[in-house]
């Protein structure tokens, strides 16, 4: 008994990760040294599909705004295009939803998708209103909601995640930073009224900025600039998922935070362009202030707390020319040599990552990485073509 | 002590049973009211839920009008799930439960609803079969008229193609009477090439991404059937070179060795 003592102590003491238990894990965009120059993602990747979306007269896409991907479809909402794009996995225009207008079914500015999957329902969102859609087209309904939200992520049955309004002081009435609450019965599951040190300004003088957001396990991952927690967002709380550490002083965080200041970024310090969680590890995508043409991939393991970082050979402004969410900048693609590996949204929960790469930003990879034209998938792509989708299915 | 612990564990065991069955049992129109609820504020589960034991109570008390309302609502669920086949099969049980003249209402609904699921599934003549029971005039009408638009779409694709056939550029290029065509005309080709086959070139460069100025107007000229000799004077080559450009095209596309005749009949059939 004694010996068998004795090995489960020994077991659990070697077993025991540099992140002690009950800490979150933290990325620290101080730090000047790391785990490796190279950030890795090919050993977390079972297979890669690559979705071609159809060109056709009705289902040309210009610059993709918004994209949602359920196991049957693939919904793209794009400039130049009225309404949603809807296609099936093999890339198959199908039809178009939620079309511009005042009449059932017909919307007007929208500002996000989602999919309630439980439900087998699409989620058009637009200010202070949802309208809910079968796989089929066929418009359901439409619910009026009061709150001043940006975004609407559907994180159960019937339930939404909401992000607050950016660049609203966050003293006016009905202001909210995030909150989780099912649509069907107007019940509040979780909310935040503030995120972030509150001590630092008078509310009326804080507000949001840009939020960057991407799916957790069971919800969405959701950051506004200038604070230093990234809030795990899901059916049943709302609560912080990891650290960021960007050494911003109490003045230059109330900069950044400011109601009165519009997307700051600080010389000298790294701002966070983007994010997404795996099984195994948080990647984020930063660039420093006075530099924005460089770009920079951390890589944190979430077991052992190593931070690993790369520099981005890839110039920032020249791609954003040709893809604003800069999916061209991201983990090398070891697995077959395809495209850079950025998620423009995971879900780790589900085990895939979705990625959108534009004809001309793939074009414009090719001349910098002249391995790309070998790919099979990709010598089809001509600068012509429709986006091109990468769903990558993780172990 | 133990053996009192025992009786006592027994006391509240039954205890817990009876106050159990004392519990009043919802009514069938009770459980249906609820589901409906539940189906209007699009929370499916436990409509779906509540519609079961709707029925499992109406079969009990053998309430066909009762079973046929609740595998309607069921069917309507499932088709805004967008879960059709398990919508016609809903749909098709509340039919069968409906035997009396006083649930005619009832039954256009069915109708109305079974032609919605199958309008989705874009099975048109079923869909028309039943707007036709329930006296949908109007939904009628949208299938004709889409039905006509098909129809029209189909054959302006039609028209086109023999248009192009007669067309003045078409028996140009099939003129065996020697020429050699400047970019414009082969431009003013090409053009109608395009709209009387509308995505051949798109098709073509998913098998042959590489594929040449000189290759593409070699395939649309096999595409329109111009004679090889005749080709071979458009494109400025010898009749050998043509012969030898359709092999290797052929190569290129099916990656085996061909003659010229297998890419010519490729090309024409694809």
């Amino acid at each position: 008994m004694l010996f068998g003592l004795m090995t489960a102590i020994a077991t659990f003491t070697g077993c025991e990760s540099k992140q002690p238990a009950g800490e979150l894990p933290r990325i620290d965009l101080t730090a000047t040294s790391f785990a490796s120059d190279q950030v890795k993602i090919a050993d977390e990747i079972e297979s890669i599909e690559y979705v071609p979306l159809e060109l056709t007269d009705e289902s040309l896409i210009a610059d993709v705004l918004d994209l949602c991907v359920s196991d049957e479809y693939i919904f793209v909402y794009s400039t130049r295009q009225d309404g949603v794009l809807q296609f099936d996995r093999k890339g198959k225009f199908l039809r178009c939803i939620a079309k511009t207008g005042n009449g059932p079914g017909e919307t007007g500015q929208i500002i996000s998708l989602t999919i309630d999957e439980e439900n087998r329902l699409f989620c058009v969102s637009e200010y202070f209103s949802t309208s809910f859609y079968s796989f089929d087209g066929e418009f359901i309904k439409k619910i009026e909601n009061p709150r001043p939200y940006s975004y609407q992520f559907s994180v159960g049955p019937n339930t939404m995640a909401e992000l607050g309004r950016m660049h609203v002081p966050m003293n006016t009435p009905g202001m909210f930073s995030l909150g989780v609450f099912n649509w069907a019965t107007d019940d509040t599951v979780a909310f935040r009224h503030t995120i972030g040190n509150m001590d630092l300004m008078p509310l009326e003088e804080t507000s949001l900025k840009g939020w960057i957001f991407s799916g957790s396990k069971d919800g969405m991952l959701c950051y506004s600039e200038g604070i230093d927690t990234v809030w795990d967002v899901n059916a049943r709380n709302i609560a912080p998922a990891f650290l960021i550490n960007t050494g911003y002083s109490a003045e230059e965080e109330k900069e950044m935070r400011s109601s009165k200041t519009g997307n700051e970024a600080v010389d000298g310090k790294y701002s966070i362009f983007s994010f997404f969680e795996t099984p195994r590890h948080y990647f984020v995508k930063c660039f420093e202030g006075s530099n924005q043409s460089k770009f920079y991939l951390y890589g944190l393991d979430k077991a052992t707390g190593e931070l690993k970082r790369e520099t981005s050979p890839i110039n920032a402004q020249e791609l954003f020319k040709n893809n604003w969410t800069l999916a061209g900048i991201g983990i090398r693609n070891t697995k077959d040599n395809g495209l850079p590996i950025w998620p423009y949204l995971s879900y780790p929960g589900k085990k895939q990552m979705v990625q959108f790469n534009t004809a001309v930003e793939i074009e414009y990879l090719k001349e910098k990485y002249p391995d790309l034209k070998k790919h099979l998938v990709l010598q089809q792509i001509t600068e012509d073509s429709n986006p091109l989708i990468t769903i990558y299915h993780l172990r | 002590m133990i053996y009192k612990i025992e009786i006592l564990f027994l006391i509240c065991l039954l205890t817990t049973c009876s106050s159990a069955g004392e519990k009043e049992v919802a009514t069938t129109g009770e459980l249906l009211r609820q589901a409906a609820f539940y189906g209007e504020r699009l929370q499916f589960q436990p409509a779906l839920e509540t519609y079961r034991l709707a029925i499992r109570q109406a079969g009990k008390g053998k309430d066909s009008v009762a079973l046929s309302v609740a595998y309607l609502e069921t069917g309507k669920i499932y088709r805004k799930q967008s879960l059709k086949r398990k919508a016609l099969e809903n749909g098709q049980k509340a039919l069968s439960y409906i035997k009396s003249p006083t649930a005619d209402s009832l039954r256009l609904e069915l109708y109305r609803e079974i032609g919605d699921v199958y309008t989705l599934s874009g099975q048109a003549d079923s869909a028309f079969h039943y707007y036709e029971m329930a006296g949908c005039r109007i939904k009628q009408a949208t299938i004709l008229r889409q039905y006509s638009r098909y129809r029209q779409k189909r054959n302006v694709v039609s028209l086109s193609e023999a248009d192009f056939r007669s067309s003045e550029i078409y028996l140009r290029f099939h003129s065996k009477k020697e020429w050699k065509p400047v970019p414009k005309d082969w431009e003013e080709l090409l053009q109608a090439f395009n709209r009387a086959y509308p995505d051949f070139r798109e098709r073509l460069k998913r098998k042959i991404p590489k594929l040449s100025e000189q290759e593409w107007r070699m395939c649309c000229l096999i595409k329109m059937e111009v004679p090889p000799s005749t080709a071979a004077m458009l494109l400025c080559c010898t009749n050998q070179a043509i012969s030898m450009r359709r092999v290797r095209l052929y190569q290129k596309i099916t990656g085996e060795k061909g003659t010229p005749e297998l890419c010519d009949s490729f090309i024409r059939d694809f």
